[in-house]
């Protein structure tokens, strides 16, 4: 027996929040971790914002697809968008030995995600990137 | 439900010892960071070789709230100083932790230690 949600987001940013406080009240509503409804979070923030930033040439609106899923004990996220293909999991790792003031700001959501998961796939489906994360909870 | 309100400030500066004291509260992510970041550079007209920031209210925090931290750890260095940081809840640490940022900063668990830990 599982649980899920799904929320579609604009591609802008002012979408971020009321899918972020919408996902976030049905993650506490299942009890679901602090630990992972951070995870949760900070995916939606990170994923549409890389989305709206580097995803589109055209002016057009989008929609990005949120999908949580509650099963065997671990919150599973997907995060699909029809923008330009991007794979976020084999993005190249920020560079940690630079000098503080080289020090790139890109690429460090993606890669906190990276850490905070337990399980971080990417497919591209049908001309649509589809992020796929995994955190089990703590039992 | 859109907000087309400036966003409330997410943090008040204090001077303490003559070392500024950024009292953060809520989230520092891509809405809130460039409300954060508009005081931080006011604090930062100034030179300052210590900051300190009070993290004991902070309850999330992104990349974009990391970035607006950098550009504080930033101006410390410049002046040769370091940036320090007190207080810090649990999954902010991590946060911190998983992103590389712990050496660039002085980890203190409350504001008397950090206040000692610092020289004007």
């Amino acid at each position: 027996m599982g649980e899920s949600l799904t929320i579609e987001v604009r591609n802008t940013q002012d979408a971020i929040a009321p899918a972020t406080e919408e996902a976030e009240r049905w993650l506490e509503a299942h009890e679901v971790s602090p630990r992972t409804i951070y995870l949760a979070l900070l995916a939606i923030e990170e994923l549409v914002t890389n989305c709206i930033h580097y995803g589109y040439d055209d002016t057009a609106e989008h929609t990005i697809r949120l999908e949580f899923g509650l099963a065997d004990g671990a919150l599973t996220m997907e995060v699909t968008d029809d923008g330009h293909e991007f794979d976020p999991v084999n993005a190249p790792e920020p560079d940690f030995s630079l000098e503080l003031e080289d020090r790139p700001v890109g690429g460090l959501g993606i890669h906190m995600l990276r850490k905070l998961a337990d399980e971080m796939t990417y497919e591209r489906v049908d001309g649509k990137n589809r992020v796929r994360l995994v955190k089990r909870q703590g039992l | 439900m859109t907000s087309t309100s400036p966003e409330t400030s997410p943090a008040r500066v204090e001077c303490v010892q003559g070392i500024p004291v950024v009292v953060i509260s809520g989230r520092l992510d891509t809405h809130t960071a460039p409300a954060f970041d508009v005081q931080a550079a006011q604090m930062m007209a100034e030179k300052h070789a210590r900051v300190l920031l009070d993290l004991s209210g902070v309850t999330f925090i992104s990349s974009a709230g990391l970035r607006s931290i950098l550009q504080i750890i930033k101006h410390t260095n410049r002046s040769g100083g370091r940036t320090g940081i007190f207080s810090v809840p649990e999954q902010i640490l991590e946060a911190i932790e998983i992103s590389g940022f712990q050496p660039l900063l002085d980890i203190f668990p409350d504001r008397e230690t950090a206040l000692n830990g610092s020289s004007v």
